[in-house]
């Protein structure tokens, strides 16, 4: 198993040398959850580890200028036990609530999960639909990139050799949530995702929204035809049976051992209908309540 | 019975603290010095000739001391034993392969052996073993395999089929015209797996004697004979010693590690230590048999079952184990805990190429017992009787006999366990829907289920037992523990005995040099054999106590108490005597407080397989339980609400036990419906526990647990085994459940949301 070689960082700095110096050859693993399974299983052989856990300077959620940010080292656990998202992001908040397991939570950071690139990352649709940017440093400088541009495919980023995700940023946003459906209520990756974030008007027009998917494509993505017909009109049930249609048109599920590609088909317009209602403030189920984006299990 | 002060009460074990703390070790825990690291190669292919086998460059590879296959093994074909005493015959023994030669029989067959240095070398060592395979079609259907012309699974045996077997009663054919209803259905049972928490594994190494000593985890000791004729030793040259387990639930009943440990111990003369990955676990050991079972049961208009017939295919999967055995449960067992006049059972098993099936909690009865309470429903469904009524109105009652026309000596609860059942279920109207809008749903299940070995075993159990100058007792006992208190039990009815706090006993047990041989730890076995063996040795000391206590106090042995540490004339318990002063004074006379006890099970001789007869198994436990369930119309998804759980245990020996085995049963079943090992032509696509789903904490439901005490147990003091009844009821009471909600029926144990949603959707 011990194919790989490990140095650890002490700050951002020393990241970006190592991982500079070390081009293709270097994975950075922060919890380490999705990395050390991939070593054991023989998927990831003769890397340099660039270990990142101790930068401080990279863990945290902060509100400044009327945006968040969410630290690249921030663990899911310290996403889950925001008070702050909680108000301010939901369906950040949610997605974490109903990640993995606790033990995972507790090492698995939300830069990790984005980099990793699953289809089936619990953060990805909730930062989809909050529009967030991911934050990415390297010693040629920064760059900032949208994070509907920055999954190419299965476990297929944006991210170059020598770049380091530092963090997640986006508009605080209370009118958004998140709902996933697994196959039992913890350690469960996911069969389908969906998030989603609303604008309304006064009169109850909505005037933006990101419908997001995870777990029903090659990788997560928003719904850019529900949303153009959302957007300029009022919640009511044709508008959410057309988008839920459009919905249907985006995604492309599989079949694989957690479920059939038809299930998914079925399942995911019924997470982004719960997901809109809740994020709209009109809930029509019980199990939103509870501010946890799991819908009961299998 | 009323004055007991250990017997009925939540008595903490012996091992609570250590399990509580961590300080527990298992079999991973251990290490010595100058140990290597063992492996196994296991088979590419489900189905193959192997050819060839060349280790030449993994035993050049530094670090590495020894890589052996089949030519190496002294004794590589054996009969499959599991603990008896005796040679059954009658086909109930299989082929026991310790390495592959000929053909390979499934995915994960053991081909070679590796002892190394580092895990590390040993793992890089299995990758340089060039093996040559003639792959081949293989058969992985056990009805496709029973056909003629199918693919012939072994090299060994010409045919596909295991055995067949067959009981009946009464006339069938004369009364189908007769009923006012005839409900005929197929249902088909996944396999499963035990998932516990430590895989298997443990340590061998020569002692100083050249004795063959190994700490395993299993749940059958007296695999220290199977070792030793494997090495071509003598009985006596192989110790075996258990660790406290981290769960077996019977897939450590069969031999795992042991001959594997005691074959490199041996060619390297240094310790190995072997422990199997959660991957080789899935994919390498016995799994609960998958069976194919049609139903046909004719019933009068008003609910009375006149007749029934079951017939069932069984897929044994690579090798014989114990598939014999629990096709003689599932036969048995076949057509439920119903009083029928009319009724067949005939099951065969097959080889196949799928992973090899053997004992998993239930052991056959699990199967059928799935089939005969589903169709229950449907029949009620039928005759739009309520589910209570059609089981109240057939279930056995005392004086009943069983299938094969033997009359039970223990109470049958049935009736009074369907009635605390419905009691507590129907406490509170089941409302239509939950707020949430998720439909509710209600449904039960009764099981029956032996406690006890096949009586064609002639299965035995001893305890030691040997009081201490000081007044402690030393408790010595060859068995197991799983983690079912099979020890603690043992220490709490010697205590209850002697009058002694529970920390006064130290039960040593597991090692075959040292204790009494006590017997397997299965078939829901320890309490009955090994407590009723505890009992035994128990009052043969206490008899001795008495007589010279009677003599001290100047009354009759039938007059003491023994209480609290003391002896006392129970008629005025102002004369006692401590009793550790008591046993000084046997001391003195020069008599030694020991005695070895030993129980015997009822004894009969292997039936005729055509037309099974009489006392196969000592007797049942029956249990009752009640699912609650919301099922999610959009998703198919479904959440358990409430269990109960209802058992007649005879005795609560131990009442925490009692309740332990009835939660961690029920959700163990309640498993079964979601767990999916995803067999696809032989090969486990879900070999980890990423991907094989169990239960977790946070999908258990509130269980409640009726504890009915009839005392028509034959263990100690009217206890019945709960074990296995335990793993009975809840997979088939969800599934009609899942009918009353929302008016679909399932006839297979494995349902996911897609299931239910394809179904809900027409």
């Amino acid at each position: 198993m011990k194919n790989f070689n490990y140095v650890k960082a002490p700050d951002v700095r020393g990241a970006l040398a190592f991982l500079d110096r070390e081009g293709d050859k270097a994975c950075v693993v922060a919890g380490g959850t999705n990395v050390m399974v991939d070593i054991r299983a023989g998927k990831m052989n003769d890397l340099t580890l660039v270990g990142i856990s101790d930068i401080a300077a990279l863990r945290g959620i902060q509100e400044e200028d009327g945006k968040i940010c969410v630290g690249a080292l921030t663990t899911i656990s310290e996403l889950a036990a925001s008070t702050l998202l909680a108000k301010q992001a939901p369906a950040l908040y949610m997605a974490a609530k109903v990640f993995a397991d606790a033990v995972t939570r507790n090492s698995a950071t939300i830069g990790g999960n984005i980099a990793y690139a699953s289809p089936a990352a619990d953060t990805a649709p909730a930062l989809l639909a909050l529009k967030a940017d991911v934050l990415i440093e390297s010693e040629g400088g920064k760059r900032r990139v949208p994070i509907a541009e920055f999954f190419t495919g299965v476990n297929k980023t944006l991210l170059q050799a020598g770049e380091l995700i530092t963090a997640l940023e986006f508009i605080p946003n209370p009118y958004s949530a998140f709902f996933k459906i697994g196959l039992r209520n913890a350690m469960a990756i996911s069969v389908a995702t969906a998030a989603c974030a609303v604008k309304l008007a006064a009169n109850g027009v909505i005037e933006d929204c990101a419908v997001a998917l995870g777990s029903v494509a090659p990788k997560p993505l928003r719904a850019y035809e529900a949303e153009k017909i959302l957007i300029g009109r009022k919640l009511d049930d044709d508008t959410v049976k057309a988008a839920l249609e459009a919905v249907g048109a985006a995604i492309s599920p599989i079949d694989d051992t957690r479920a059939t590609g038809e299930y998914r088909r079925e399942v995911a317009p019924v997470l982004v209908k719960r997901a809109l209602l809740k994020a709209s403030g009109i809930c029509v189920h019980e199990s939103c309540k509870d501010g946890e984006g799991r819908i009961q299990h299998g | 019975m009323s004055n007991f002060k250990l017997v009925g009460n939540k008595v903490p074990r012996h091992d609570a603290w250590a399990k509580a703390k961590g300080e527990q070790l298992y079999s991973d825990d251990y290490v010595m010095p100058n140990m290597l690291y063992g492996k196994v190669l296991r088979s590419k292919y489900a189905a193959a000739i192997l050819r060839k086998v060349d280790t030449s460059k993994a035993k050049a590879l530094p670090g590495v001391a020894a890589v052996l296959t089949a030519e190496d093994v002294p004794l590589n074909e054996d009969i499959t034993k599991f603990g008896q005493m005796r040679d059954v015959g009658g086909g109930f023994e299989g082929l026991y392969k310790v390495l592959a030669h000929g053909k390979i029989r499934s995915k994960s067959e053991p081909i070679a052996l590796v002892a190394a240095e580092t895990e590390e070398i040993a793992l890089e060592a299995l990758k340089l073993i060039e093996v040559d395979y003639e792959v081949t079609e293989g058969v992985f259907d056990p009805r496709e395999a029973l056909k003629e012309g199918a693919y012939v699974v072994s090299s060994e045996d010409q045919a596909n089929l295991i055995m067949e077997t067959k009981v009946e009663k009464g006339n069938l054919e004369a009364v189908w015209e007769e009923c006012d209803l005839i409900v005929e259905n197929d249902y088909c049972t996944s396999p499963h797996d035990h998932a516990y928490l430590e895989t298997e594994g443990g340590m061998a190494w020569l002692d100083e004697n050249g004795i063959i000593t190994l700490r395993v985890g299993t749940q059958v000791l007296e695999h220290y004979r199977t070792i030793a004729k494997v090495l071509k030793r003598h009985h006596n040259q192989v110790r075996n010693m258990s660790i406290p387990m981290g769960g077996g639930f019977g897939g450590k009943e069969d031999i795992t590690v042991e001959t594997y440990l005691a074959l490199l111990t041996v060619a390297t003369r240094r310790p190995v230590k072997m422990v199997w990955s959660r991957e080789e676990s899935l994919e390498a050991h016995a799994k609960r048999h998958p069976e194919y079972l049609h139903y046909k049961t004719g019933v009068t208009k008003d609910g009375k079952i006149l007749a029934q017939q079951a017939s069932i295919v069984m897929d044994g999967g690579a090798y014989t184990y114990l598939t014999p055995w629990v096709q003689m449960y599932s036969t048995i067992n076949g057509t439920g805990p119903y009083r029928i006049e009319n009724q067949e059972c005939v099951s065969r098993s097959a080889f196949t190429n799928n992973t090899f099936s053997s004992a998993n909690r239930g052991f056959g009865a699990t199967q059928v017992n799935f089939a005969y309470e589903r169709q229950m429903d449907e029949i009620a469904a039928k005759l739009n009787m309520n589910p209570y009524e059609l089981r109240l109105k057939n279930v056995l009652k005392n004086g009943d006999s069983l299938s094969t026309g033997f009359i039970p000596e223990g109470h049958i609860a049935l009736t009074e366990l369907l009635q605390a059942l419905r009691e507590k279920m129907e406490k509170t109207p089941k409302p239509e829907r939950l707020p949430d809008g998720r439909k509710v749903g209600r449904g039960i299940a009764i099981g029956q289920m032996s406690y006890g070995r096949l009586c064609f075993l002639h299965d035995s159990s001893r305890v030691a037992i040997r009081v201490e100058l000081d007044g402690s007792v030393t408790l010595r006992a060859g068995v197991p523990d799983l983690g079912g208190g099979q020890a603690s039990v043992l220490a709490q009815i010697c205590g209850e005995e002697l009058g002694l706090p529970i920390e006064d006993v130290h039960p040593f047990i597991m090692d075959t040099h040292l204790t009494p041989l006590a017997g397997t730890t299965t078939a829901t076995r320890q309490l009955y054999m090994s407590g009723n063996a505890c009992l035994v040795a128990t009052r043969y000391v206490k008899d001795i106590l008495a007589k010279k206590a009677a003599t001290l106090l100047s009354c009759q042995p039938h007059e003491l108490t023994f209480y609290d540490r003391k002896i006392f004339y129970t008629n005025d318990p102002q004369r006692s005597l401590p009793f550790v002063t008591v046993v000084g004074h046997v001391s003195n006379d020069g008599e030694l407080l020991f005695h070895e006890g030993q129980f015997n099970a009822p004894f009969s001789e292997v039936p005729d397989l055509t037309n099974i007869k009489g006392r196969i198994l000592p007797d049942m436990t029956y249990t009752a339980h009640g699912v609650e369930l919301a099922v999610d119309e959009e998703t198919g998804q479904y959440e358990l609400l409430r269990i109960v759980a209802a058992v007649d245990c005879g005795k609560a020996v131990n009442r925490n036990s009692c309740e332990g085995q009835m939660e961690g049963g029920a959700i163990y079943n309640q498993g079964w419906v979601m767990e999916d090992l995803a067999w696809d032509k032989g090969i486990t696509r879900n070999n980890s526990f990423a991907t094989y789903l169990i239960p977790t904490a946070l999908d258990a439901p509130e269980i409640e647990t009726v504890l009915l005490e009839s005392g028509g147990g034959l263990g100690p003091y009217g206890a019945k085994g709960v074990g296995e009844p335990a793993d009975n009821d809840i997979c088939p009471a969800i599934i009609n459940a899942l009918r009353d909600a929302i008016g679909v029926s399932f006839f297979n144990t494995l349902i996911k949301p897609q299931d239910i949603l394809k179904k809900l959707k027409g």
